[in-house]
């Protein structure tokens, strides 16, 4: 096909200046062609001359001395109309969710709220280790015991704790399943994130609950796998992981970090919440320091501390670590998250019984909505049945 | 919203107060603390790299201007031996700068490429891929350096006398992340000091307001789907990889130009115009005319220091003679053209990356445009014997929807995964897809929103292409209108932007070229 329109261009590319030394002449004629249509199109816009003049194109004001005022305050105006429609559809188009500016929450966790109420016996707390490694309905499936996640990445305990306070405005939480790990993100950076995403929301509002324009600004559908994201990749950790011999020494927690700690406790103890730790698999995040600073804590508190890591917890949930992490030892896969979340399920229907403080919800009337999520979830978990290897050795 | 995109706004802003706040003759210095604050601040101790660029042309320039006027009335033999000296400090320095760019981000690709080789050929060598990070714009300012350079030496202007001037013109804010890929006379106004002017900066948030639009509404909204398919393109067929032809060069488009609007616009807020890089590149007939509405600075680079560097070099131009002279035809007129198109072509896959995709993408265009020189003749030959007017509406509803098809197979090769990725996605066009189309990553919501502002994107397109200036149309409601158009706009942006936890924030794509 040829390109015949474009003869002209052609032509002036084909042939070369017919005297070597004056490319100056042809190229510039050329390239005015290319370069100068498009600004052309704004020559007109912009003239220095009209530094004064308003933007109604009246010539009158170039001469008034109040020109300049009168645009400072039309600026000022618009800025003002610009946050008022800003505020009034911000809390227009906000879902009644329990205090969403008090701390940032993603619209995945938020989905929690949708809920209804009362029917969360138990929230499975954390930094995203714990919605990628806790499955609650194959705990539900197993246990019958009603649980969420109540985890974001990177989420500290402040944030983890104004959640929980907000949540139980709507739900009667009989326990609050808290993964100790968060409580170890002491670095800068994780301070700087924190209140970056505070600054952010504080600045901006919409910055996640816009996002309810897709649900007619009511609170979203139910999340059927309660926060569990299916995470099927595989990145093997290729170390040695050798944890037979305690070891001594105590981490020292940050103090804010241990505040809320405290905070937890305290909760808990007025409410009459049961408060289990418990520490997911992990390698990049684990040591014998860490877990020492948690078990004399729960020890001093008289709570359970449940890690998998270590002793028959981590032989029974029995992670391999080649093959159930999705980033080479830090966030279970689907196949990761099975062994632990049957694992923890286990040792929670243990401690506490089904007639006592956790019910067993499955197959009960009232427990329908979860029962038909529990469809769902099978379904989409019998995708993930046959394990496809995608990890680079 | 990401962080380069955070980080701008706030260089910006920071311009801004700056820039209106220090006296007239100085406003440049402005914009130069914060460009050079910008680089630091995203590329670090990188930036020594940009500040070597600039220290090395700007001598070599100013090295060449002197040697060109270092004797009143030259004689012949001065002229050439002064020629001679220029041509090596100029190929020096632009050595030097491609090797900075070549070791950088080619290093790992042809020590990888030439060690499988080597390998193959039953040598037994490790390669030690290194882990280079790419300082911030380093494609974009070294081409804007060589450019000043061959410009300072083809005697198109004098070089610049202040090194800080330079500097701005490299590392300047608004370019520096993804061009426009600015030429060193056509960036005057950015040294002049402007007066506050109340219609350019109406006028430039304005145009960032519409820059945003492209990003965050249509850009990052088609990301959702390409993310999906990306993932594992060879599960897919049918009306999925139809959708991906279109969205990703959707998402390209709304991404780069929304990027070029922001940095212009941003631009004219200073009272700085900036050349455009886009110009309705859908509306093209040709392939030819695709890239003169596509990426315009690049290719007006790529004709300017590469095509005529070739065309016009002694030995082409000799060559060129040879031919014509033993066998006068078509082919022989244009083969010449088509050495230094093949040249432009290789340079435009190179630069934009060591992988296939580019150099094959870079071919591709290379085949299109030099086989439609080649069959002109031909066709123009048909179109006599049809008694065809080669200008009526069928022949040019034709070529139009022809570029288009050239179109999007090109930004397919360009944006697959890998190479085979996109011939695995051209050639199951037709294999029909048994999934739904809303289960990738684009709801039936998602969907309706990026239709409109599809429908948004090229209504304004046509009036552009009709040459209506927008703005002044805008300029010319009265006020409760203009001021509810803002508003709605604004509105539409926060609310509609694919932004927040649901979506990627996609760092803009160029930048990583």
């Amino acid at each position: 096909m040829n390109d015949n329109d474009e003869k002209q261009n052609s032509v002036n590319m084909s042939e070369p200046a017919p005297s070597a030394p004056a490319p100056d002449a042809a190229q510039t004629e050329d390239l005015s062609a290319a370069s100068e249509v498009s600004p052309a199109e704004n020559t007109e816009t912009v003239s220095p001359d009209d530094s004064a003049q308003a933007p109604d194109g009246n010539a009158k004001k170039r001469k008034m001395p109040r020109g300049k005022l009168f645009n400072a305050l039309k600026v000022f105006g618009f800025l003002i109309l610009v946050l008022a429609v800003n505020a009034a559809m911000y809390f227009g188009g906000r879902p009644d969710i329990p205090g969403p500016t008090r701390s940032y929450r993603t619209y995945q966790l938020n989905r929690m709220f949708s809920e209804r109420r009362n029917s969360i016996d138990v929230v499975y707390v954390g930094h995203s280790g714990v919605h990628c490694g806790v499955s609650p309905m194959e705990i539900y499936d197993e246990y019958g015991i009603a649980g969420y996640s109540l985890s974001q990445p990177l989420m500290l305990p402040w944030e983890s704790y104004e959640t929980v306070v907000d949540l139980l405005q709507e739900q009667d939480l009989k326990v609050i399943a808290l993964e100790v790990n968060a409580f170890f993100y002491d670095k800068f950076g994780n301070f700087f994130n924190s209140y970056a995403k505070r600054f952010t929301l504080s600045a901006f509002p919409f910055y996640e609950s816009h996002n309810y324009w897709k649900d007619g600004f009511k609170r979203s559908a139910r999340d059927p796998y309660k926060n569990f994201p299916f995470y099927k990749n595989t990145v093997p950790y290729n170390g040695e992981v050798d944890r037979s011999k305690p070891q001594d020494g105590v981490y020292k927690m940050h103090g804010k970090h241990m505040k809320y700690l405290k905070k937890y406790v305290e909760l808990c103890r007025e409410r009459g919440i049961e408060l289990f730790l418990f520490e997911l698999p992990v390698v990049a995040y684990w040591s014998w320091q860490r877990h020492n600073c948690i078990a004399e804590f729960a020890e001093k508190n008289g709570l359970e501390f449940f890690d998998m890591n270590v002793g028959e917890a981590a032989a029974e949930a029995d992670i391999d670590f080649k093959r159930d992490f999705m980033d080479g030892g830090d966030h279970l896969n689907f196949y990761g998250a099975k062994k632990a979340s049957l694992t923890l399920g286990k040792r929670l229907r243990e401690k506490y019984s089904d007639d006592g403080v956790l019910p067993y919800r499955k197959g009960t009337p009232e427990y329908g909505d979860w029962d038909s999520d529990l469809e769902l979830y099978r379904k989409k978990a019998e995708n993930y049945k046959d394990r496809e290897i995608t990890d680079v050795a | 919203m990401n962080s380069s995109m955070a980080y701008l706004a706030g260089a910006i802003a920071l311009a801004f107060i700056l820039y209106y706040s220090f006296p007239l003759k100085i406003r440049w210095v402005a914009l130069l603390i914060v460009s050079v604050a910008f680089y630091a601040l995203l590329s670090t101790y990188l930036f020594a790299f940009a500040l070597c660029t600039a220290i090395g042309v700007y001598f070599s320039a100013r090295a060449i201007h002197k040697r060109n006027n270092s004797i009143e009335e030259p004689t012949e033999e001065d002229k050439k031996r002064i020629k001679k000296l220029n041509k090596t400090v100029i190929v020096i320095t632009i050595l030097f700068n491609l090797g900075i760019l070549a070791f950088l981000k080619y290093y790992n690709f042809l020590g990888g490429s030439v060690c499988s080789l080597l390998n193959l050929m039953g040598a037994n060598i490790e390669f030690r891929a290194l882990k280079l990070i790419l300082p911030l714009g380093i494609s974009f300012y070294t081409l804007a350096a060589i450019g000043y350079l061959v410009d300072v030496h083809r005697k198109k202007y004098a070089p610049e006398k202040n090194f800080f001037k330079i500097l701005l013109f490299l590392t300047y804010f608004n370019t520096v992340m993804e061009g426009p890929i600015l030429r060193y006379d056509g960036a005057a106004t950015l040294f002049e000091g402007h007066r506050a002017d109340y219609k350019g900066i109406c006028h430039g948030f304005q145009r960032i307001l519409w820059g945003l639009f492209k990003k965050l509404i249509i850009a990052d909204r088609a990301y959702l789907l390409i993310k999906t398919i990306n993932a594992s393109p060879t599960s897919y067929s049918g009306a999925a990889c139809l959708l991906y032809i279109l969205l990703y060069t959707l998402q390209l488009y709304t991404d780069f130009s929304g990027f070029m609007d922001i940095s212009l616009g941003a631009s004219e807020i200073f009272g700085i115009k900036l050349p455009e890089n886009f110009r309705q590149p859908f509306f093209a007939k040709s392939a030819q005319e695709f890239w003169q509405r596509w990426h315009i600075t690049l290719g007006t680079w790529l004709k300017e220091y590469v095509f005529y560097s070739v065309a016009l070099s002694p030995g082409m131009m000799k060559f060129g003679k040879k031919i014509k002279k033993k066998h006068k035809n078509h082919f022989t007129k244009i083969l010449p053209t088509g050495i230094a198109l093949l040249a432009v072509w290789v340079c435009n896959g190179v630069w934009h990356g060591p992988q296939w995709n580019y150099i094959v993408y870079g071919l591709y265009y290379f085949v299109i445009i030099f086989g439609g020189m080649l069959m002109e003749p031909l066709f123009a030959k048909l179109y006599k014997k049809m008694k065809l007017d080669s200008n009526c509406i069928g022949l040019r509803i034709m070529r139009h929807v022809r570029t288009l098809l050239i179109i999007f197979v090109g930004e397919t090769i360009f944006g697959a995964p890998t190479l085979y990725d996109a011939f695995y996605i051209l050639g199951h066009l037709f294999v029909p897809y048994d999934g739904s189309v809303l289960a990738l990553g684009l709801d039936w919501k998602e969907m309706i929103v990026l239709a409109v502002a599809v429908v948004v994107l090229i209504a304004v397109g046509f009036i552009k292409e009709k040459k209506i200036a927008v703005r002044d149309g805008i300029d010319s409601l009265v006020l409760p209108l203009r001021w509810l158009i803002y508003v709605a706009g604004i509105a539409v942006v926060i609310m509609f932007g694919a932004y927040g936890s649901l979506y990627t924030s996609v760092p803009f794509m160029y930048g990583n070229f």
